[in-house]
């Protein structure tokens, strides 16, 4: 199977919204939600199965680990139980990518706009602090060691007032 | 109002990365004569009260003025509507600084609420030629706008000061209100110490390789884009089971790098200080890592491919594509060897261990866009399925061998192994959460998962459904990209801490000081408010010591900008606070790294300001424990290989109190899943014979290499003897 086959997906949409539907996923997802979570009632827990064959190891003394409390007690492990707090547990089917959407990443996931500099450059999505002004914007960029600053795409910071595709030199 | 600037004004930032000398807060524990000359604000001096005065640096505009008191009728009130550089602070006049003598601490502490976390509190002293310089930095936490008490203690004075002032300096927009001063002489510090800076502290050594330093706004504008440095663009560090680490650059998210296929990794020696260039075969930038049962390094994935611009259209990127290849770095022989492609591109990937040896990987960015041309987040799992008698040590399973429950799991997700053998994803990652969305509301897109929970592929039983059950109760739970996320000491408690972190995609991000903690073994796991952090940050790096503690160090206070200079300690034994401890002298926000050495040091490297500019200094930190008195030394151990359940007989030279192994560092974007501290299931000391029992729990200790510790009552461990489990 070809797990990274992505389906068509328009370009603008990627970057503001999710759309379509994992169907698989989904189905056990939604079924469960409805069952569980909208009623307030916690699903059933699955049971807990250890990858390994796990002995349940000693946990350490409650006094902590650091220097003078080393040697852990002798109280046996209560293994973890599966459901969450929130009282949904999901269970997700074990294909379920190959018919997920691809989930496309935000233009400003490291909060940077890309729309300037090199790629690997990181002028700020928001300016902080209360910096609107452009003035302001262009002398934290200088501080902030930039120096002649390319408009690569939109100039979103309106700091290219004399439009050369350079910001901050008028 | 107008500003009264000091003539100090001048020289105080002539220094301004002074490396901050101070200890965590204490509140003196007596009554003791409170140096402070006006401390309670009430008598007024024109303007502001006496022997206080309104001070800033840097380019910001802001006010000071003020408002009803905590216990009297006036406090101070600095407000910083613009902050572009630098801070402003309500700062003690030099007529009524505080006369000292070389290595006096002090303890201050005042009340204080402020709607930022961007302060803290700034230390000058006066030389003995009259000159005022900046002396150093303390963290007093989170934002809080309730009146609420502030401490810290200083380390001591250096030699050739004659006075000392402060003020609390706000570095953000926002306001900070302070009153009640005390500062008094700080008593003798307790117990062995060589060194009452180092002590209390720690100390930190930079090593530096002729490349320029950044300035002190963080960037360089003689160094942008550079591609080749003397030192390396380190933002990958894995310890070896020999002591020598690997600091993997690839390009070192440089695109000409990345064009001229000039792909960069150091094995450096920290005790030596010698490095060694290492040809790296593909772009391992933001690959992930971990030390397989046999030691060597498996590297997943890496950069497949830059963003390219697209000319006419509106968004000028279509982004990053990871690699399918992966490789093995073998201690052996220094050199990089090709094993099988995993089944999808994954910039970005986690990889945990598992109890038998396996390697478990998920997230990051898919080797291809999508049909609309972007780049986007890998479903698809892998698994390495690890084969002792394999040259590659294995290989990666087809995707049709693995449970692929479709999760996104967003980018370096901290997926830590439970005793159980599930996995803990502990809230903690880097570009967006997991799922991208602020919501839990929409499930349309199986987008369930919004924090941190449980997931279990049930061992990888292809076929069975994988679970996931949701664990809650941790704070800023979409403001966690780069915190950090550690299973603190020791692993068989099974308590996960995250701390600080921020959200990217918030507009006006900041980061945040919030720890949290979930106890696993609970029989309904739920994350608990930890200490705060002394100061904001995200971009963290956690280090386990090998006295039970955690080491925090570098981060900043925004995306790549705002360098927090403050490291400190957190002990699982009294989780109240935070001790504060020296600050790396080097700034360092993204792509910065440390990990703990087997001599107990700690290594720091690696930051990437906004600028791009790359920080290639390496620091070395000393903890407190190596200026108490001789370390204890292990003199010989029965065997370096230890089976599950089995008991080993460590001899040392003197009677110690605890040992630990402590599984080495594999760092890359502040996640290391893998990072642990495993205690002896049981531990009989006799002298200087040690009777140490191992876990029999693969899923607790999983195989490997690890390094043996022998930490004696005062906390002082021994050098490491690495020790194979399982």
């Amino acid at each position: 199977m070809d797990l990274r086959r992505p389906p068509h997906r328009d370009r603008q949409s990627v970057v503001i919204a999710l759309g379509g539907a994992a169907a698989a996923a989904l189905a056990v997802a939604a079924v469960l939600l409805l069952g569980h979570g909208v009623g307030g009632k916690e699903a059933p827990a699955p049971v807990a199965r250890s990858q390994e064959a796990t002995a349940g190891d000693t946990p350490p003394p409650t006094a902590g680990p650091g220097p003078g409390s080393a040697e852990p007690s002798a109280r046996p492990t209560a293994a973890p139980q599966v459901t969450g707090v929130t009282g949904r547990v999901f269970t997700a089917d074990p294909r379920a990518v190959e018919t997920a959407e691809p989930i496309p990443v935000p233009e400003n996931y490291d909060g940077c706009d890309h729309n300037y500099g090199a790629v690997t450059q990181c002028v700020p999505w928001t300016f902080p602090d209360g910096i609107t002004a452009v003035g302001d914007k262009c002398e934290w960029l200088r501080l902030n060691g930039f120096g002649n600053l390319t408009v690569a795409g939109e100039d979103r910071q309106g700091l290219d007032a004399n439009r050369d595709d350079i910001a901050c030199n008028s | 109002m107008r500003f009264h600037r000091p003539r100090v004004r001048a020289v105080l930032f002539g220094s301004a990365v002074v490396t901050a000398s101070f200890v965590q807060g204490v509140a003196p524990a007596q009554a003791a004569t409170n140096l402070v000359k006006n401390p309670k604000l009430e008598t007024m001096s024109g303007k502001l009260p006496k022997c206080w005065t309104s001070w800033q640096y840097g380019s910001n505009k802001g006010s000071a003025k003020i408002v009803a008191g905590h216990g009297g009728k006036r406090a101070v009130q600095i407000t910083q509507s613009v902050r572009v550089s630098g801070a402003r602070a309500l700062i003690q006049t030099p007529g009524c600084a505080i006369k000292t003598s070389a290595g006096q601490r002090f303890n201050l502490s005042f009340y204080m609420k402020s709607s930022t976390s961007k302060m803290s509190v700034m230390f000058f002293r006066q030389k003995t030629n009259g000159k005022w310089v900046h002396w150093g930095d303390l963290g007093v936490g989170a934002a809080n706008t309730r009146w609420h008490r502030a401490s810290v203690t200083t380390g001591g004075v250096p030699a050739g000061t004659k006075a000392v002032r402060f003020g609390l300096a706000i570095a953000g927009k926002g306001s900070i209100t302070t009153d009640d001063y005390s500062l008094t002489k700080a008593g003798k510090v307790k117990g062995s110490c060589t060194d009452v800076n180092g002590c209390t502290r720690g100390k930190w050594k930079v090593v530096g390789f002729g490349d320029p330093v950044p300035n002190a706004a963080g960037g360089d504008s003689g160094d942008i884009g550079q591609a080749v440095k003397k030192g390396v663009r380190a933002m990958h560090t894995v310890l070896l089971n020999n002591g020598k680490v690997l600091l993997i650059a690839g390009s070192g998210n440089n695109r000409e790098n990345f064009d001229a296929g000039r792909f960069t990794s150091w094995l450096y020696d920290p005790a030596t200080g010698k490095h060694k260039v290492i040809p790296t075969p593909i772009d391992m930038f933001c690959a992930g890592h971990v030390q397989l049962p046999d030691g060597r390094v498996l590297v997943v994935s890496g950069t497949k491919k830059y963003p390219t611009y697209v000319d006419g259209n509106p968004n000028p990127i279509d982004g990053w594509q990871g690699s399918e290849k992966s490789y093995l770095f073998d201690p052996r022989d220094n050199k990089y060897h090709r094993v099988s492609d995993m089944n999808d591109g994954h910039w970005y990937p986690s990889a945990t261990i598992m109890g038998n040896g396996d390697v478990y990987s998920v997230g990051g960015y898919a080797g291809q866009y999508n049909a609309g041309g972007w780049q986007y987040v890998s479903r698809v799992a892998e698994r390495f399925k690890y084969n002792k008698k394999s040259a590659t040590g294995g290989a990666w399973l087809k995707a049709d061998k693995i449970v692929q429950p479709g999760i996104n799991w967003a980018t370096y997700p901290s997926l830590i192994l439970m005793q159980d053998g599930r996995l803990f994803y502990s809230g903690s990652s880097v570009f967006g959460h997991p799922i991208g969305q602020h919501d839990d509301t929409d499930v349309s897109q199986n987008q369930y998962n919004t924090g941190p929970g449980i997931f279990n592929d049930h061992n990888n039983k292809v076929g069975t459904n994988a679970t996931w059950a949701p664990v809650g109760g941790l704070r800023d739970i979409n403001a966690r990209d780069q915190s950090a996320a550690v299973l603190l000491p020791p692993a068989q408690r099974q308590k996960v801490m995250v701390m600080g972190g921020m959200d990217f995609r918030q507009d006006g991000n900041t980061a945040h000081a919030h720890t949290d903690i979930v106890d696993l073994n609970a029989k309904k796991p739920v994350y608990k408010k930890g200490p705060d952090l002394k100061q904001a940050k995200t971009y963290v790096s956690a280090v386990l010591l090998p006295d039970g503690t955690v080491f925090e160090t570098g981060g900043s206070y925004q995306a790549r900008r705002e360098y927090v200079r403050e490291a400190s300690v957190f002990n699982p034994a009294k989780p109240n606070a935070w001790t504060s401890m020296a600050a790396d002298p080097v700034g360092r926000t993204y792509h910065n790294t440390a990990i703990l050495l087997p001599d107990g040091r700690v290594l720091a490297a690696g930051s990437n300001p906004a600028s791009n500019f790359y920080e290639t200094r390496i620091s070395i930190y000393s903890p407190t424990y190596l200026y108490k008195g001789a370390r204890p030394k292990i003199t010989g151990v029965d065997s370096k290989y230890w089976a599950y359940g089995s008991t080993h007989t460590i001899k040392t030279n003197r009677t110690i109190k605890s040992a630990w192994l402590m599984r080495p560092g594999a760092v890359t974007h502040s996640s290391d899943p893998n990072q642990r501290a495993v205690a002896p299931s049981s531990l009989k000391i006799k002298g200087g014979t040690v009777r140490f029992k191992l876990t029999n729990n693969g899923n607790v200790a999983p195989p490997g290499w690890y390094m043996l510790f022998a930490t004696d009552s005062k906390g002082v461990p021994s050098v490491a003897k690495w020790i194979h489990v399982g």
